[in-house]
């Protein structure tokens, strides 16, 4: 997946002179993960450039840029940082189109690696959609493939709004794909069935779609389920019709998310549905979520993490009437 | 083995950076507005303009309180005192040049062609109505300090794009205390942003006076430890603010690097019409600093100069009133939008 994002990015930078690259670490390091390698050397350190250690000025002059016309790309390492910049990302960038009454957009992309399961150290494991679906005038992407990473990435870029894109690290090296030459935009706000089904509806984004699938998987083998897995792709704003078209069909609803359980992106979910498929619902839905507890040291994680085998719980538990 | 204090002091005196002095207050005019030695070059027209301005701020502050107590404006941030560090702002920026102001910055705003009334019906209730890209006025930022980070990266954007405008961030004292102002001059110098940090030290943030933000004796001084250009300026002192704010201006725009100016003057009004300053303000500092009103110093000048006169001083009054009422009459007839067309302006289309 990552070099998905790298190719992604490098299409955008060659075919619209208003992207820029920037954050800590992506000039000539190509970041953390890699995801800017050779970009700078590429493009060039106008436009793909590293700043100063300070995640609210990174978002914040990102927005000071986006608004000259340019379309920044900005990168926050880890997700645990996010709180850092919230700030200039919520109440300044996700705002000035209301505040302007739609006259001024803020045409910005924030990528940041999310999630566990890979043993990184304390604050690079977190998963925040919670917060920023909470948030109006933030849109949120989360991939769970190479080619959704990058077709979403070049949606992101092209949006008139702040995006963020949640990039999963548990993905970034397991995920390939065959990658074409020229890379196609996904929409925003379009949801994929990964998995048709007739029996369960399963709803999982990020690094929880492979976990998932899995899991349909093993359900099928065991118990004969016939489940549907669907990956809303993007967070906010959600792709209701998709996923209220599954339910309708199923009549059975799990969600799986790593973030923890309260307050969390899948009782969100979960009441959406429930408002809009009540008549059509034959169980109570079903929510397998990270533990309502601050994210757990590393040898700890596993425990915390969604797994498939609760995931097959949850479904099994949906069967009962 | 001890090392005693004395000799560490010694050892360390090298090593300790300092400021050489504290810098001084740039003026242009003394107390009774006779020029001091250096004087711009600013024409007739520009010099009466700009005390124009600055008596249309008086007379937005008085109406602008009469109107809140009337229940017709939510709350109002009084500007008085402050109109010389205002205008002479106001008149340095070119045409194109941004401003990312705070919310007791109305003189500058109408001088940088916000209109009043999209002012008024702001301050009424309503959302910014007019467009930032056309005006070069973005919305009054209420997250302080916030904007100076936008200003920063507006700076950025212009000089990405080799673009001949500077974007201002208008702040005040208390603002300097956030860390999005301190990254924003670490950004500013690291890209040598088209951008200037104007701070209004009116000395109080609400209630907290100055010398709780920060135990430096200026704010100026801040930018050395970020590699920006730093200058202290008579706030009340129209005259030189218009010089320094030009010369920082006319610098970024050539390139030359970011500046953050302090301009030193006083907020004699309270923070807004929520607040009550009696409770906190020293009575002989509003006194003193009363005595230091810009707007006399700045007429003083202008009549020696044969470029004013109690006419002229009463035409301007009654101009700025007239303005002002028709502005207000104009905003408080605009409709109130129905709430499921801000939500569309809100949302976009997707």
């Amino acid at each position: 997946m990552v070099q998905a994002i790298n190719r992604a990015l490098a299409q955008a930078l060659s075919t619209d002179e208003r992207v820029v690259v920037m954050g800590q670490d992506v000039g000539k390091l190509g970041g953390v993960f890699r995801a800017t390698d050779g970009l700078q050397a590429q493009f060039g350190a106008r436009r793909v450039f590293d700043t100063p250690l300070a995640e609210s000025a990174i978002v914040g002059t990102a927005f000071g840029m986006a608004l000259t016309g340019l379309r920044p790309v900005a990168e926050i390492q880890f997700m645990g940082f996010l709180y850092k910049c919230a700030d200039q990302l919520v109440a300044q960038a996700g705002q000035i189109r209301a505040r302007t009454w739609g006259q001024t957009t803020a045409p910005l992309v924030v990528r940041t690696a999310y999630g566990g399961g890979v043993r990184t150290p304390e604050h690079h494991s977190d998963s925040l959609e919670g917060l920023l679906i909470g948030s109006p005038g933030v849109k949120v992407v989360v991939p769970s493939t190479p080619l959704e990473a990058a077709g979403l990435l070049l949606a992101a870029i092209d949006d008139p709004d702040p995006v963020v894109m949640m990039e999963p690290i548990r993905l970034y090296r397991a995920s390939r794909e065959v990658l074409p030459d020229q890379l196609p935009r996904i929409p925003l706000s379009s949801a994929r069935i990964r998995r048709p089904g007739r029996d369960v509806t399963l709803v999982a984004w990020g690094a929880v779609v492979p976990t998932a699938l899995d899991a349909a998987e093993m359900v099928a083998n065991s118990d004969g389920l016939d489940v549907e897995v669907i990956d809303p792709r993007t967070l906010s704003p959600m792709d209701w019709d998709t996923l209220v078209g599954s339910v309708d069909k199923t009549g059975r609803l799990v969600v799986a998310h790593e973030a923890p359980r309260m307050g969390g992106p899948g009782g969100e979910v979960v009441a959406s549905l429930v408002e809009r498929c009540f008549y059509a619902l034959k169980s109570p839905p079903q929510r397998v979520a990270g533990a309502d507890v601050v994210y757990p040291p590393q040898l700890l994680e596993d425990a915390y993490l969604p797994d498939a085998a609760r995931i097959a719980a949850a479904l099994r538990a949906s069967m009962d009437d | 083995m001890a090392v005693s204090a004395s000799s560490i002091d010694q050892a360390l005196a090298a090593s300790i950076p300092s400021l050489a002095r504290t810098p001084e207050p740039f003026q242009v005019l003394d107390a009774d507005g006779r020029p001091l030695g250096f004087e711009p070059d600013i024409s007739a027209e520009d010099l009466r303009a700009m005390y124009r301005w600055m008596i249309f701020g008086r007379q937005l502050d008085e109406r602008g309180l009469q109107l809140q107590r009337q229940g017709r404006l939510g709350v109002w941030g009084p500007m008085v005192g402050q109109e010389a560090a205002q205008a002479g702002l106001g008149m340095a920026m070119a045409d194109g040049d941004w401003i990312f102001p705070s919310y007791r910055e109305a003189i500058m705003l109408s001088m940088r062609g916000l209109g009043l009334t999209e002012l008024f019906a702001y301050y009424r209730g309503l959302y910014w109505p007019a467009n930032p890209a056309l005006t070069g006025v973005f919305p009054i930022q209420i997250v302080i300090g916030d904007q100076a980070l936008h200003a920063v990266g507006a700076g950025m954007g212009f000089a990405q794009q080799n673009q001949r405008r500077v974007a201002i961030g208008a702040i005040g004292d208390g603002a300097t205390s956030q860390g999005d102002f301190l990254e924003a001059l670490n950004f500013a110098g690291i890209f040598n942003a088209q951008a200037i940090l104007f701070v209004q030290n009116n000395h109080w943030a609400i209630s907290v006076p100055r010398t709780r933000q920060t135990a430096s004796e200026t704010l100026a001084q801040k930018g050395l430890g970020h590699g920006v250009t730093g200058v202290l300026v008579d706030g009340n002192d129209a005259l030189a603010v218009y010089a320094v704010s030009h010369w920082a201006i006319e610098r970024a725009r050539d390139g030359h690097g970011p500046a953050l100016i302090e301009a030193l003057t006083y907020r004699l009004g309270a923070h807004t019409t929520a607040d009550d300053p009696r409770r906190y303000q020293p009575l002989d500092e509003i006194e003193e600093w009363r005595l230091r009103d810009p707007l006399p110093r700045f007429r003083k000048y202008l009549e020696r100069r044969g470029l004013w006169d109690a006419d002229a001083e009463r035409a301007a009054a009654s101009d700025a009133l007239g303005r002002i009422d028709r502005a207000v009459a104009a905003a408080e007839a605009m409709p109130v939008p129905e709430f499921a067309s801000y939500v569309a302006a809100a949302n976009g289309s997707s």
